[in-house]
């Protein structure tokens, strides 16, 4: 696992096939994992991703599991009681776990049979899919402040980063964040302290994620941890809502 | 200004009576603070949904209405834990 020597410069160059916005987020994906490959120019670094390379994966497939749970949490919560909120949390889950469970099993792939398309397969669902879950999960918030008369602010764009892909996922995570912070506010309770942990620390991830991209190779290793930290809140608090029965 | 209770909140509080209160109307316009008529429609509901039963003068919950008890408690913890309201 460790001793990767993809020659992603090759793999990434030929890209014929795709249009430019499904390159640009390949391209992305191979400054994703590049650094796997590039032992000789990571020793002034004090932690080295190509040695995170793998851990990262089963993160990613743990946080995909709980995603997974959390949504068929939303998904019991709206059988009972037809509140469209749940729907959308529920749909939302399970397109954020689909998106890391589809990174998660290509990563391993590209490891396992040395094909290094498969990494720009795997981000790129995981990006698109992470996409659509994102914005479904800012959608419950919306469909449940629209549809109540205490109108909270439901929204906050954040629009002022570069990296495409990273950025996109940062603005809808950020504005669920916000909103779950402003109820925790409003409202405080270790459950919700515990779903605003986890949504800041996915929001932080995202950031990392979106940094790395540019400048800093160390902060995937950080914004791996911080995202399954983010997934192990949320298992926590689910553990809390199904022990309330 | 009191705050908004949902028709599901109504429910979840006169289930929650009658399963840790007595089953005595008295008790549960106490716990559910509702109108006489109010409840009594509720109850109605609740018995031709068969989530509880009356015994004696005294409701009950079914087994069905102990399961959906205990789901609406989840289902408001997720809620409140979203920051969504119930």
């Amino acid at each position: 696992m460790v001793d990767l020597v993809f020659n992603f410069n090759v793999a990434f160059k030929n890209l014929d096939g795709f249009s430019p916005i499904i390159s640009q987020i390949l391209n992305e994906s191979y400054t994703r994992h590049k650094y796997a490959s590039m032992k000789l120019e990571l020793k002034d670094m004090s932690i080295k991703p190509v040695l995170f390379f793998g851990y990262d994966i089963i993160m990613s497939f743990i946080s995909a599991f709980v995603a997974f749970i959390v949504s068929y949490q939303a998904y019991r919560a709206h059988t009972i009681t037809k509140k469209k909120s749940f729907l959308a949390l529920e749909l939302g889950f399970i397109f954020t776990g689909i998106g890391l469970l589809a990174d998660s099993i290509l990563s391993y792939a590209a490891v396992a049979s040395r094909i290094s398309h498969f990494f720009g397969v795997g981000y790129l669902a995981y990006f698109i899919s992470t996409t659509i879950g994102y914005a479904l999960i800012l959608g419950s918030y919306i469909i449940d402040r629209v549809m109540t008369e205490e109108a909270v602010l439901a929204i906050v764009p954040i629009m002022r980063y570069g990296a495409l892909s990273e950025s996109i996922l940062l603005v809808l995570i950020g504005a669920v964040m916000i909103q779950s912070m402003i109820n925790l506010l409003m409202d405080r309770s270790l459950n919700k302290f515990l779903i605003s942990m986890a949504f800041a620390s996915i929001f932080l991830s995202h950031l990392c994620f979106m940094i790395q991209a540019l400048a800093f190779a160390s902060l995937l290793i950080i914004g791996q941890i911080l995202r399954f930290i983010g997934f192990m809140m949320f298992a926590a608090s689910i553990i809390r809502v199904v022990k309330t029965g | 200004m009191k705050p908004y209770r949902s028709r599901l909140k109504i429910i979840l509080d006169i289930l929650t009576a009658i399963n840790e209160e007595s089953g005595k109307i008295s008790k549960i316009l106490l716990y559910a603070n509702l109108s006489y008529d109010r409840l009594m429609k509720y109850l109605k509901e609740l018995l031709e949904k068969e989530l509880i039963k009356e015994e004696m003068g005294e409701y009950k919950l079914t087994e069905k209405g102990y399961k959906f008890l205990e789901e609406l408690r989840r289902a408001e913890k997720l809620a409140e834990a979203f920051g969504f309201r119930f």
